[in-house]
């Protein structure tokens, strides 16, 4: 009875084989390289989605800046750009990198698709946010001189 | 029939393996559900954004139309009262004044403002009138419609409702954003 005993105890005690090890460790180091790949993924992914947040939150300084400037004055802020600044025209700390463009269409108020003159009474605002040149959010809005 | 030790560990490894896939495949889909998330979260803040700048728009419009708008003769009053047949002529009247200034000209060829209709809200009753989505730009789906409603217990005031709508529908819910003023006259 003894030398059986001994023999299975030998056999459970005889662990992984270094073939065994060797995929083990493939398998896993595939797993995480995977992960990583995604997790670099989603670390842009989720940087592209904090840009549109600045990026909403800088169109709309821009629409507050302009409800403050009287309508005769908005076609002269056409083509105006702002570095990343607040509805003051006070640059925002840790939004250096972007960039705010500002267009004023005159357009006729009964046709918005038609452009006018320099005498409209109705002005197509859109404001234009970029990060490293390239665009990130365009908001339009409408102002008329009642 | 006899199972010794070593027996019964066999397939252990491979549970071990179903397990490690598991929490890769979970942890890899949870990440990828995080980001969408985020994500989705941005461009709803983008949406509502532009859907409040639009709704905002529509109420800029209507105060420039109405601002032109000049009463029929017949509804003027020159002794500073205002009738609640006055109101409701002038309601009548302005509703006829914007669909002479809107059908054909701001809104498209397959939209118009329809007649005057009774509503019925929150227990509210009274008149109103719709004019259809108006885009603010050509290039972006951004767009507002507005209501006109008076209210039978409230006749000499006019409410102007404006929806601003923004985002690609299948894509994103639209997001509607409601302003509302009330203008005497």
């Amino acid at each position: 009875m003894k030398p059986v005993k001994n023999k299975i105890l030998r056999q459970s005690n005889k662990g992984f084989t270094l073939i065994e090890v060797m995929f083990s460790i493939l398998i896993v180091g595939l797993g995480i390289a995977a992960l990583m790949l995604l997790l670099g993924s989603c670390t842009l992914v989720n940087a592209y989605g904090n840009h549109l947040s600045d990026g909403v939150f800088l169109c709309e300084q821009i629409r507050s800046l302009t409800d403050e400037q009287t309508f005769d004055n908005l076609l002269n802020l056409n083509g105006q750009t702002f570095n990343a600044v607040d509805s003051s025209g006070n640059p925002v700390p840790g939004l250096e990198a972007y960039q705010q463009t500002l267009q004023a269409q005159a357009v006729n108020p009964d046709d918005f698709t038609v452009y006018v003159g320099p005498d409209a009474e109705a002005v197509v605002l859109t404001t234009i946010v970029t990060y490293a040149g390239k665009e990130i959010n365009r908001m339009s809005w409408l102002r008329t001189a009642r | 029939m006899k199972v010794n030790k070593a027996n019964s560990r066999r397939g252990f490894s491979s549970i071990m393996a179903v397990i490690f896939v598991a929490l890769f495949s979970m942890l890899a889909i949870s990440f990828t559900a995080i980001s969408g998330i985020n994500i989705q979260v941005s461009k709803n803040h983008r949406d509502m954004s532009a859907a409040q700048a639009a709704s905002e728009s529509g109420l800029e419009f209507i105060h420039y139309l109405i601002n032109d708008y000049i009463a029929n003769g017949a509804d003027k009053t020159f002794d500073n009262t205002v009738s609640d047949d006055d109101a409701v002529n002038t309601f009548n009247d302005l509703a006829s004044y914007l669909q002479d200034k809107l059908n054909g000209n701001l809104l498209s060829s397959y939209q118009s403002i329809g007649n005057v209709v009774s509503f019925s809200e929150n227990g509210s009753t009274g008149l109103e009138l719709l004019i259809p989505e108006v885009s603010v730009t050509s290039s972006q789906q951004v767009n507002f419609s507005l209501k006109f409603r008076q209210y039978n217990n409230d006749l000499k005031s006019l409410e102007v409702i404006s929806t601003g709508r923004a985002g690609q529908s299948h894509e994103t819910a639209l997001s509607i954003m409601n302003k509302k003023a009330k203008m005497l006259r």
